[in-house]
């Protein structure tokens, strides 16, 4: 008969419940400055709304920094920050250190008179005014536009539609064809009434997304995760880092109705995108329209934005130089591992760099 | 007719060959019951009893029964020859000169008081009778009880109140039995879907609670259809009345909610049946493991093998396109209860000074047309000026 190990049951448990005392210990004495995320300087410089554009303080010289300014676009569902959640494994450093002059998009958290902003809104309004801003004060005449999830399908809708303000264009986990069956999300959200959610709430709250999110994979979320989380928790460096991807989880904005409503209406159950059908106010946008550099970037373990709804973007475009990544992480890894600042980020800076 | 009628007799005499044929049946049951064969002992006693009738109870209950009939049959045949008696006796002249008119009412009386007796001692021997079935189905049982008591009553109130009562007042105590019956109908029409039901209902329920996991889910599905044929239509129809608005609302409101949870439950109730399987397989997995001497597991070994069964199992199911439809389905019904509560909270709070979110989502559109326009203006101006800077 098989042995089940009592001893190493016991002695395992032993230990199990020493990191959870000595984390419970380093959890009470644990200050927020400590957590605390965007460690890299920034200023804002131009508001509109609930949306924040930041410059980054550049870590190199004047003389140093690439001629083409970058502009990261992220997704409406999380915040902008967890691209430099810690400094060991910030992005964005990565970026900065190769000199590239790097400016960031901070939605803010929406409220309640937010619930009619649309799709038009975000890209034609908000992002042009960005786009705009960063040429004139920098005096060049293009950016380098990089977008992550559904920033990534936002930028790749204003790249369509104003090609000729964009340099380079990077697609981090963008969702782009949503036609396939393989994440949660692609195959609940066919059978999702999303106007009915809409008008439930006005604003989609952060809650109920976040309960969405972690209901995607229940046993790994709400239990492995804090298990695992208890055993390391007396490592100090572990429990901060923990904490600030917690608090990151969490700080959730509510998503404005308007443009969830569009967003899973015209994609998620049209895919209009892909299919060349989707109009931007009144304006075709068609992805056929990119011309410019393009960089693909996946993540192989991707359960929210699979990398065959990116890929399809690289068949999609017009553009002859094109260059795909796939990285052995998940959605959030490819910024928070430990691979991201050293290996990724490089990649990408590297890329960029080369164009600029 | 005269008193001294050959027909009178012979039935009489029936009556009392029936009294006595009872009476010797139950002797008969009594003597088998305690028969002693030549000084046998109680335990002989008892035997003799049991392989006469089975068991002591089988005997308890014959004796018991005997004794039931015999004095109900005794009392019946006593109420037939008074009542034969009574039929002939009051047109014989003889009858007439020994007894004043007045007897006849109360005696009358007297006997249609034993006939009460009697069918109510008959309801009840039947009640009891029917018990081991009632027990396999209780509704059943319920339904036979209200239409035999229905029957029951009105037999006695025509036997009993009609003498008494006046014909009008009668006829208004029977027009309220046919009411109550019209009720009855009425009500038994709005619970048919139920009772259409309640046979497969009460199959899923005992077999559910034998582990059978598909009787679960089909008992939970079961219960929205008749949910939605009876209690669902009367939370939707239209009410009336000044306060109509409001009762629609709270209804409403109430018939989304009884949704959601049939909803969640259904989807709870699938779960249950994917998680009951996963752990099957993973008690399957230890099994293997333990039978293999080659194999050592700790608690931790156990824990990850747990992650992983359960999180493929559930994962798996998520895929269905049946998860997909329960889903989508409670929260489709999740946010109609929303809406719905929303919109009774802010009916019941209109009278009060509170912005509403109703009232605030105009404000809010308003605020967002204005930013809108004041942008494109802002654009126009810029496009202006640097059409002027260009002129100088």
């Amino acid at each position: 008969m098989g042995k089940f190990d009592i001893k190493g049951s016991a002695e395992y448990a032993v230990n199990y419940m020493n990191g959870v005392v000595k984390g419970m210990e380093n959890l009470v004495n644990m200050t927020s400055d400590r957590i605390r995320t965007g460690e890299l300087e920034k200023e804002p410089v131009l508001q509109i709304g609930k949306m924040t554009l930041y410059h980054y303080v550049p870590l190199v010289e004047e003389s140093k920094l690439q001629d083409t300014p970058m502009l990261i676009t992220y997704a409406l569902v999380n915040k902008q920050y967890m691209m430099d959640l810690q400094p060991d494994r910030s992005v964005i450093k990565s970026f900065l250190e190769k000199g590239i002059d790097t400016y960031i998009i901070d939605w803010g958290y929406p409220a309640k008179e937010d619930m009619y902003m649309t799709l038009e809104d975000h890209i034609e309004w908000y992002m042009d005014d960005c786009v705009d801003y960063i040429i004139k004060a920098s005096g060049k005449p293009q950016i380098t536009l990089l977008g992550v999830c559904q920033g990534g399908t936002f930028s790749a809708i204003y790249t369509a539609l104003h090609q000729d303000k964009i340099k380079n264009f990077v697609a981090m986990v963008a969702p782009i064809d949503f036609s396939i069956d393989e994440g949660l999300l692609f195959k609940w959200s066919k059978h999702f009434n999303v106007d009915k959610m809409v008008d439930a709430y006005g604003n989609v709250p952060a809650d109920l997304m976040n309960a969405v999110f972690v209901l995607l994979k229940p046993f790994e979320l709400m239990i492995d995760k804090y298990v695992g989380a208890g055993a390391a928790m007396s490592d100090p460096a572990y429990l901060e880092n923990f904490l600030r991807t917690e608090n990151w989880i969490f700080d959730s904005p509510d998503q404005e109705g308007e443009t969830i409503r569009e967003f899973v209406k015209e994609f998620y159950e049209d895919n209009k995108l892909i299919r060349g059908e989707f109009t931007l106010g009144g304006k075709e946008v068609k992805l056929s329209d990119i011309t410019c550099p393009l960089l693909v970037i996946c993540a192989k373990y991707d359960h929210l934005v699979p990398p065959s709804s990116t890929k399809p973007l690289l068949e999609a475009v017009s553009s002859t130089d094109k260059e795909f990544h796939i990285f052995d992480v998940g959605h959030v890894g490819i910024y928070i591992s430990p691979n991201s600042k050293n290996v990724i980020a490089p990649i990408i800076g590297d890329w960029i760099v080369e164009r600029s | 007719m005269d008193f001294f009628n050959k027909e009178m007799y012979e039935k009489g005499l029936k009556l009392q060959k029936n009294m006595m044929d009872q009476y010797m049946d139950a002797v008969e049951n009594f003597s088998k019951f305690f028969r002693n064969d030549s000084g046998d002992s109680e335990k002989q006693e008892k035997k003799n009893a049991e392989s006469v009738f089975g068991t002591m109870q089988a005997a308890t209950e014959a004796m018991l029964k005997n004794t039931g009939d015999m004095t109900q049959n005794m009392w019946k045949s006593y109420e037939n020859m008074m009542r034969m008696w009574f039929d002939f006796a009051p047109g014989s002249d003889m009858f007439r000169r020994m007894n004043p008119a007045d007897v006849m009412p109360v005696m009358e009386r007297f006997f249609t008081s034993m006939s009460v007796y009697t069918k109510l001692y008959d309801f009840w021997k039947e009640c009891i009778a029917d018990a081991a079935e009632s027990a396999k189905d209780p509704f059943g049982a319920a339904e036979r009880y209200v239409q035999k008591s229905e029957e029951l009553l009105q037999e006695l109130s025509r036997e009993f109140f009609k003498p008494i009562m006046s014909e009008d007042v009668f006829g208004l105590m029977e027009s309220y039995a046919d009411l109550g019956k019209t009720v009855n109908t009425a009500f038994a029409d709005f619970m048919a879907p139920w009772k259409e039901k309640r046979e497969e209902l009460l199959d899923c329920i005992t077999k559910a609670s034998t582990g059978d996991k598909e009787s679960y889910a089909r008992f939970v599905s079961l219960v929205t259809d008749a949910y939605q044929s009876s209690f669902g239509k009367l939370f939707n129809m239209n009410n009336i009345g000044i306060t109509k608005d409001k009762a629609d609302m709270n209804l409403q409101m109430l018939d989304s909610y009884v949704r959601m949870m049939f909803s969640y439950f259904e989807i709870a109730a699938n779960v249950q049946n994917i998680l009951r399987d996963a752990n099957t397989e993973l008690w399957q997995q230890v099994q293997e493991l333990l039978a293999d001497p080659e194999k050592e597991f700790t608690f931790k070994d156990f824990y990850d093998m747990w992650i992983k069964v359960n999180s493929a199992a559930v994962n798996k199911f998520y895929y269905t396109d049946e998860f997909a439809d329960f889903i989508n389905e409670y929260a489709t019904n999740a946010y109609d209860f929303k809406i719905k509560a929303d919109r009774f909270m802010e009916s019941m709070l209109s009278s009060l000074p509170i912005p509403t979110n109703s009232e605030m989502k105009s404000v809010y559109k308003t605020v967002y047309d204005l930013r809108k326009d004041v942008r494109d203006l802002k654009k126009e101006i810029a496009a202006l000026r640097a059409e002027l800077d260009s002129l100088k």
